[in-house]
């Protein structure tokens, strides 16, 4: 009997790695642009419960959940159709996470929670972001742009740390400085806030790292001073 | 139709229970995609949901068979080893008895608790909320709980892992077109290899021609006091196991057992096992209960049927669905209990009758063509994959709760808080292949018959090998067997497939998906037919149709809230006009609380929507809906419907116009009831709900 204790053993070994392998080696075809587009029509037909199809709308919110779950919830003007795209932890880190009243095409699978459609991405790339920001600017240079809602960096965050606000929340604040001038050179550092239930673990990794990276924020008024609030955070290769 | 499909169900369960190796979950993933075709069938959803309810419980009464007799360790293990020893003494009618005795329990107990919770508000869901930020911590506890109890504790380490890392690469495999979402996905053949095929082979590589008979079957009942106490605590226990996450029966069983040799409670070797076979098959029963009882009390479906439930419903649970759901297990339970009662000396001989080895060859011959057919090469390979994995607790005689760690790994990961970042950093992202919608009733018919061809083809062909064979001498209930020719060639084949595969993986270069150029052949029809079956206010209706409930909310209209006299009026009118009346609708877009927007017209094209419109009961209206019917919720006033009397004034609410049971607090079941979920913080309903994760968002 002991004679096939190992054998059966190794045999588990190799296919875990058959599967990992696989997973890693599998790449996308370039005719996933022919699905269809998802309408109201196709969610009430059951025939098409799980299968893949394309949404391009725009984004409503935005939010993480403790899990890591991040919910963008999306409007389809042309359908009339909101529907939810979670994008779960184990997609990996999404390249460029999509911010509010930004126009998004996510292709995934149709599937119902709680009652509510959603499309669930096919893997993190195919979450994209169709309108993309215009050209970064400076942090000092934004500073001076109260109001707006800008893209900055690259960027260093030469300080953060998280605090619990009166509601219980843990918010993570920030100091931006831009990346690879001598400090104090292009303007002072600018403080910031990434509010929990906006914030992923990549971008709060991403953050705490040393690694310059760029935000996009909304330009407002803190206490006298001009403070980002940050609606996201990516690493400069994403861009 | 509803009876019907009650016994229907009923039925399918006591045949799913009796064959080893053939899970619930699988029949369910079958039902949901074949249900596509069901409405042309003229079946409504009731009848769907009445089959799911019934087998799953009558499933749970016969699922112990297979292990008790065929000695086929199949995901109710832990009770092999005491059933099994009571088949061997001759008393295996009284075995399946005491299992019935147990299921029954299981099934009141459960329908107890359950209705007692319900007098007590949202407190299931109060406890997950407050659970859920330890969710990691309870989890890694029970495991570790079950792993250093285990007498072999490296082994049993090495087993939960691996079935952990399974389960992370099955959950993120392309191999399954639609990965988890495909109405059957990757999870069939998954658990279809580690706790079926897995056991049907050790079953046959150590069963033995040589093994000398039980004795003569001796009919005889139960006691009701043995019965009472292992059925209570198993009852009990199943409500753990169904409401938490990754948790199954097989932890609970193993807890159970822990517990109690903690407490020193040994009786003789007898009355332990009579008492362990009724625990674990009560524990089975009310877990299947209670995982589809948590898509009420929680708002989270915990089971293969309970996420048919939940489809089927349309993701609403209320009250009265749960009063069906309950009649229609206490009916389904009845007659399996009755079945296998009266015929349990018959069921007992038959298996006696029967070629064990065929029949293990034969389902493992079913479940591979199924999978083959259903999900192609790459289910297979999911299949031999978790064969393998399944394989090791059986050869190193570790507990097979440990391969419960398929579930608990992966459900520990999400807990924790560290997936991403985990995922990232080993580049374990998870892919999904493209899947387009070509399971229908006809293909899943086909599937099934060519796999029960195979399996009866395999029965014959294994039964003449088997007749001419020379076999070891297994001990009996022992884990240490010698494997015959047959066991070592099914153990050659795994490995030189599982070699294969790795050379296939590490050389074969990328593989392509499918080609999605067919995809846009396959066009929804423009109109449905269906059934106005409840009218919630004058421009909402719950709609049945193609097997599904659906709530529509009427496009182009806009009526008033209830609570007001006018909205009253209006929906009284909706209500005695189309209520229970025969329809063709098309949806036209979904609002922000998942409801349709419906155009509806009569058989005779009349238009619904524009008939109320026309009546005067509500207002043309093409933008946004306004949030959906809320009693005694106000709303900018603005009808101007056919009435004398003054605009009456604003109902003062006395209570929470969400808060159905008056406790105070709005659970996600009542937001969910109400179509205001998910319930954000700028929502009247969120000071008055639990925001566990604090994201600013409830029942998300």
């Amino acid at each position: 009997m002991t004679r096939l204790r190992y054998p059966v053993a190794v045999a588990a070994l190799v296919a875990l790695t058959v599967l990992f392998i696989t997973n890693r080696r599998y790449v996308y075809s370039e005719s996933l642009g022919l699905l269809p587009a998802l309408t109201a029509a196709h969610i009430v037909d059951p025939r098409h419960a799980g299968a893949t199809f394309r949404l391009e709308g725009r984004v409503i919110s935005v939010r993480a959940t403790r899990q890591g779950i991040v919910i963008i919830e999306t409007h389809d003007p042309a359908e009339d159709l909101y529907v939810d795209v979670p994008v779960f932890p184990s997609l990996g880190c999404l390249p460029l996470k999509p911010v509010r009243g930004e126009a998004v095409r996510v292709t995934g699978n149709l599937g119902m929670y709680a009652g509510q459609p959603q499309i669930r991405p096919l893997s993190a790339p195919h979450v994209e972001v169709l309108d993309l920001p215009g050209d970064p600017v400076s942090a000092a240079a934004a500073a001076e742009q109260v109001g707006a809602t800008l893209l900055i960096g690259p960027v260093v965050a030469v300080d953060a740390e998280f605090f619990e606000s009166r509601a219980g929340l843990e918010h993570l604040r920030l100091t931006l400085a831009d990346a690879g001038e001598p400090a104090g050179a292009a303007g002072p550092p600018v403080e910031g806030i990434l509010f929990q239930g906006e914030q992923t673990d990549c971008e709060v990794d991403l953050l705490l790292s040393n690694d310059p990276f760029l935000v996009t924020a909304e330009v407002e008024m803190f206490q006298g001073a001009p403070s980002f609030n940050v609606r996201r955070a990516f690493p400069l290769d994403a861009w | 139709m509803v009876i019907a499909a009650s016994l229907l169900g009923a039925l399918t369960g006591i045949l799913t229970g009796l064959v080893p190796g053939i899970h619930v979950n699988t029949v369910t993933a079958l039902l949901l995609a074949s249900s596509a075709s069901c409405a042309s069938l003229g079946i409504e959803y009731s009848a769907l949901l009445a089959f799911t309810c019934a087998l799953a419980i009558s499933h749970t009464f016969f699922d112990v068979v297979p292990g008790l007799f065929l000695g086929v360790p199949g995901d109710e293990s832990f009770a092999l080893l005491p059933g099994h020893r009571l088949v061997r003494q001759g008393r295996g009618t009284l075995a399946l008895r005491l299992s019935v005795a147990g299921s029954a329990l299981g099934l009141a107990i459960g329908l107890v608790v359950v209705a007692a919770l319900l007098g007590f508000g949202n407190l299931i869901g109060a406890a997950e909320e407050a659970i859920g930020p330890w969710m990691f911590l309870v989890l890694a506890g029970v495991s570790l709980v079950l792993i250093v109890s285990d007498s072999r504790r490296g082994w049993s380490l090495v087993v939960f892992l691996a079935s952990g890392l399974l389960g992370v690469a099955v959950f993120g495999s392309p191999l399954v077109a639609g990965g988890l979402d495909a109405p059957v996905n990757a999870l069939f053949p998954a658990l279809a290899g580690l706790f079926g095929v897995a056991g049907l082979l050790f079953a046959i590589a150590t069963t033995s021609a040589g093994e000398p008979p039980p004795p003569p079957d001796v009919p005889a009942n139960p006691s009701a006091r043995g019965v009472a106490w292992p059925g209570v605590r198993g009852g009990l226990a199943g409500l753990l196991v169904g409401v938490l996450p990754g948790l199954g029966a097989a932890n609970a069983a193993t807890l159970l057992l822990l517990l109690e040799r903690g407490f020193g409670r040994h009786g003789d070797r007898d009355a332990q096992d009579r008492a362990y076979l009724v625990t674990t098959s009560s524990l089975n029963t009310s877990e299947a209960l209670f995982a589809i009882a948590a898509l009420y009390l929680i708002g989270r479906s915990r089971s293969g049927a309970s996420i048919a439930v939940e489809q089927v419903l349309g993701g609403i649970v209320s009250p009265a669905d749960l009063g069906w759901i309950a009649l229609f297990m206490i009916a389904a339970g009845i007659v399996a209990a009755v079945i296998m009662w009266w015929t349990g000396a018959t069921v007992a001989a038959g298996f006696q009758a029967v070629d064990q080895t065929g029949l293990n060859w034969s389902v493992v011959a079913f479940l591979a063509v199924l999978t083959l057919a259903l999900l192609g090469a790459g289910g297979l390979v999911i299949l031999i994959c978790a064969t393998a994995v399944g394989l090791i607790p059986l050869l190193f005689g570790v507990r097979r709760a440990q391969l419960m760690g398929f579930f608990l790994v992966p459900t520990m990961l999400f807990y924790s808080g560290y997936q991403v970042t985990l995922v990232d950093w080993l580049s374990l992202e998870q892919r999904t292949a493209p899947l387009l919608p070509l399971i229908t009733l006809g293909g899943i018919a086909v599937a099934l018959v060519a796999s029960v061809t195979v399996a009866l083809a395999t029965y014959y062909v294994a039964g003449r090998i088997d007749a001419g064979a020379e076999r070891p001498v297994r001990t009996n209930g022992s884990f240490g067997p010698e494997f015959s020719s047959v066991g070592r060639l099914a153990g050659a084949a795994i490995g030189a497939t599982a070699g294969a595969l790795l050379l296939f993986a590490l050389f074969g270069g990328a593989y392509p998906p499918d080609d999605v150029g067919s995809f846009a052949t396959l066009t929804p029809p423009s109109r449905t037919d269906g059934r106005i079956e409840r009218v919630i206010d004058a421009d909402t209706a719950d709609i049945a149709s193609a097997c599904r409930r659906f709530r529509v909310r009427f496009s182009g209209l806009d009526a008033p809230e209830l609570g007001r006299p006018d909205g009253d009026r209006a929906r009284d009118w909706v209500q005695a006009t189309f209520e229970d009346r025969p329809v063709r609708w098309s949806a036209v877009g979904v609002d922000a609380y998942g409801r349709f927007l419906g155009d509806i017209e009569l058989l005779d094209g009349t238009s619904v929507n524009q008939e109320i419109i026309r009546q005067g009961y509500a207002q043309p209206f093409s933008g946004r809906p306004a949030e959906p019917s809320r009693p005694g919720r106000a709303r900018s006033p603005r009808s101007t419907l056919p009435t004398s009397a003054p605009a009456a004034p604003e109902p003062v609410a006395d209570r929470l116009p969400w808060d159905d049971n008056g406790n105070g607090r709005i659970s996600c079941a009542e937001a969910r009831a109400h179509g205001i979920a998910p319930v954000r913080r700028d929502h009247p309903a969120y000071p008055f709900m639990t925001d566990g994760d604090g994201d600013g968002v409830v029942c998300e």
